[in-house]
């Protein structure tokens, strides 16, 4: 116990004296750390966050389609939907025993590039996103009246929208929209930023999604047939259809049984999808990148690994004298080794910790920039089991990387060591 | 452990029919006999080059004959393996280098303490004399005229005659039967040279250690209870050992 707190000491001290160069290798350690492990972060968020875009929806229901398909369009808003579902065929299911709530979803309008999409009042109740999380207005208030635009965080930041704007839609994505510019919308909340697909979408209630297409017939203006906004009131503005249904299930054990449901129910044909396994799959497919960033990550470790064994190899001559006077005094060969690892340790060891306390101070200071502005999520947390995992692995291979030279030093004879002059 | 065994009669060192070359070099060392006793203090005069330090390396096991065999303190060194080499001579033998060989990162008293840290034995036979490691260095520099105010400075901020005089307490910490002395007072000036022999050998005896000294500076020959040229002793050892 005395030899090793004897070992400790003379390890430190002698550390101490070489920290000019010592700090470097730290400081190699400390970047490595940052890298590797904001790396992870950054990665398994891009993947946590696209898997949860959606979170607590347990069934996507929309017309008979393809499952990516449906959540494409549905939670992404890309591509179109080739057919809608009729509105009664949505109560059915909202009607349904097994289902808590549904967030009805009508999509087709833009504006300038950012889809629209016409909800509810349980959108801003019922809709979650990663973990769990529900959305907040950042300014203003919610919809609720016709012609009235809650924004995403994006779209507001991005076009520089503020409470009390007038914005005009346009029917379809295309290359030549046609405008709504009859029937303007009022700018009166904007939704805190998510790092999620509502980030870029604008919402209104489904009775102004009917209304701003009371006079028009297959995607185009009825010619010569033209209701101005004041009078739209007069018309029927409950929806005729929507896009999709956000379902969430009294008892979610039970999902796969109201799926069975959903889909055999008698009328129209209805897909039922679960996001989470569609978003999984469809991850799958983009996911490549992903792991080119983890690959990239583990090879600035190794060097940073690499750049300590030989800044350990080179200072190791310079450490000969330092080391056969040990041995005069009495350490051992072994007590040379141990002196060698325990250095590379310890300097692994304090390279990960500042790394860490760096990274959480970036993200401390950064993670709100770059979720307004990249839509990245990047939060301070403990580290999950991988990134122990991952810090484990750099501790280790700090020991061995130290063991190398450690071993070189164990064949040093004590003779040669001190017969160099000083 | 080898525990030494001390049999009445048996001397200190015994060196017999000794040689050592690097290998594939001619020979550097030859030596028929050499006896120490316990206590004894002995001069060992010879040109540079003459193999001297080869002697001393020998003896203090950093280096292995290539030939015959070499008993300190009733153990043969040469039946040892590396580590166990370390540890006797870590345990047993003091040694003051030419270049003193202070670590420069520790202070002088740390320095003055290394030995007992890595050798349980001067632990603790330092701890008997003197109650602790630290009380034991700190008279060890008292007596050797080391200053209060120099012992927490860097060994490497030390004059050289203080760090010969570091270099003597750590040697002697712990009271090791034998201390080995490699030319140490060949930095020193005339008068110095002297004093510092003088303290080296009244600490030694107080100590109850044996002394090897090596020196090319004969005027310090006479300070010595006996004196050996290094040439005296390759070949015929019996008369080359004058009293």
């Amino acid at each position: 116990m005395r030899r090793w707190k004897t070992l400790a000491r003379l390890a430190a001290q002698s550390s101490w004296s070489r920290r000019g160069t010592l700090a470097l290798i730290v400081v190699s350690i400390v970047l490595s750390t940052i890298l590797l492990v904001g790396l992870e972060r950054l990665r398994t968020q891009i993947r946590e966050g696209f898997s949860q875009s959606v979170y607590g929806v347990d069934l996507l229901v929309g017309p008979r389609t393809s499952h990516a398909q449906l959540v494409l369009y549905a939670i992404f808003h890309l591509g179109g939907a080739t057919n809608n579902l009729g509105w009664a065929r949505a109560q059915e299911v909202a009607a349904l025993p097994e289902v808590a709530w549904v967030i009805p979803l009508s999509m087709g309008d833009f504006h300038r590039g950012f889809p629209v999409v016409a909800t509810d009042e349980n959108f801003l109740a019922h809709y979650r996103y990663r973990r769990g999380r529900s959305l907040s207005l950042a300014q203003g208030r919610e919809f609720a009246d016709l012609f009235e635009v809650t924004l995403g965080a994006e779209v507001a930041r991005k076009l520089g929208y503020q409470l009390g704007d007038r914005l005009v839609l346009s029917h379809g994505g295309g290359e030549a929209p046609r405008s709504h510019d009859d029937k303007p919308f009022l700018v009166v909340g904007i939704l805190a930023p998510t790092g999620s697909p509502v980030d870029r979408s604008l919402y209104i209630s489904l009775p102004s999604m009917e209304a701003i297409h009371v006079d028009w017939r297959g995607g185009a203006p009825i010619p010569g047939f033209s209701i101005r906004p004041e009078e739209v009131r007069k018309f029927n503005l409950t929806p005729k259809s929507v896009t999709a249904l956000l379902v969430g299930l009294k008892n979610r054990r039970l999902v796969f049984q109201a799926q069975t449901k959903i889909q055999n129910s008698p009328g129209e044909a209805l897909s039922a999808v679960l996001p989470g396994v569609a978003l999984d799959q469809i991850f799958q497919l983009i996911g490549t990148g992903e792991k080119s960033l983890f690959l990239v990550s583990l090879l600035v470790t190794v060097t940073g690994l690499l750049g300590l064994a030989a800044t350990i190899l080179a200072g190791l001559g310079e450490r000969r004298r330092e080391l056969a006077i040990l041995r005069s005094l009495g350490a051992s060969p072994w007590d040379i080794v141990c002196l060698i690892t325990l250095e590379s340790l310890w300097l692994t060891a304090l390279g990960l910790a500042l790394g860490l306390l760096a990274l959480a101070g970036a993200l401390a200071w950064l993670g709100p920039y770059l979720l307004t502005n990249f839509g990245a999520s990047l939060e301070l947390s403990a580290p999950t089991t991988r990134e122990w995992l991952i810090l484990g692995g750099i501790l280790l291979a700090g020991l061995l990387t130290g063991l190398g030279p450690a071993i070189r030093a164990y064949f040093y004879s004590v003779a040669d060591g001190l017969s160099r002059s000083s | 452990m080898v525990e030494p065994s001390d049999p009445a009669g048996e001397p200190l060192v015994l060196v017999s029919q000794v040689s050592f070359s690097w290998p594939g070099q001619k020979t550097l060392l030859h030596l028929e006999s050499l006896r120490i006793e316990p206590g004894e203090s002995v001069f060992v005069a010879g040109p540079s080059g003459s193999g001297k330090s080869t002697l001393l390396s020998l003896i203090g096991g950093l280096i292995r004959p290539s030939q015959g065999e070499i008993r300190v303190a009733g153990v043969r060194l040469s039946a040892l393996s590396g580590p166990a080499r370390d540890r006797f001579r870590g345990d047993r033998i003091g040694l003051i280098f030419q270049s003193f060989n202070l670590l420069p990162y520790l202070s002088a008293k740390d320095n003055v303490t290394l030995p007992a840290q890595l050798s349980r034995y001067r632990w603790e036979r330092a701890r008997a004399a003197f109650g602790s490691v630290g009380a034991a260095a700190e008279s060890l520099l008292t007596s050797l005229d080391l200053e209060p105010e120099l012992w927490a400075r860097a060994a490497n901020k030390l004059s050289v005659g203080q760090q010969q005089r570091v270099a003597a307490a750590r040697a002697l910490l712990g009271r090791p039967p034998l201390i080995l002395a490699d030319e140490p007072t060949s930095s020193l000036d005339e008068p110095r040279r002297l004093a510092f022999v003088e303290l080296l050998l009244r600490e030694s005896q107080k100590a109850g250690s044996s002394v090897l000294f090596v020196s090319h500076d004969e005027s310090l020959a006479s300070r010595f209870q006996s004196r050996l040229a290094l040439d005296d002793l390759r070949g015929s050892p019996d008369q080359a050992r004058p009293r």
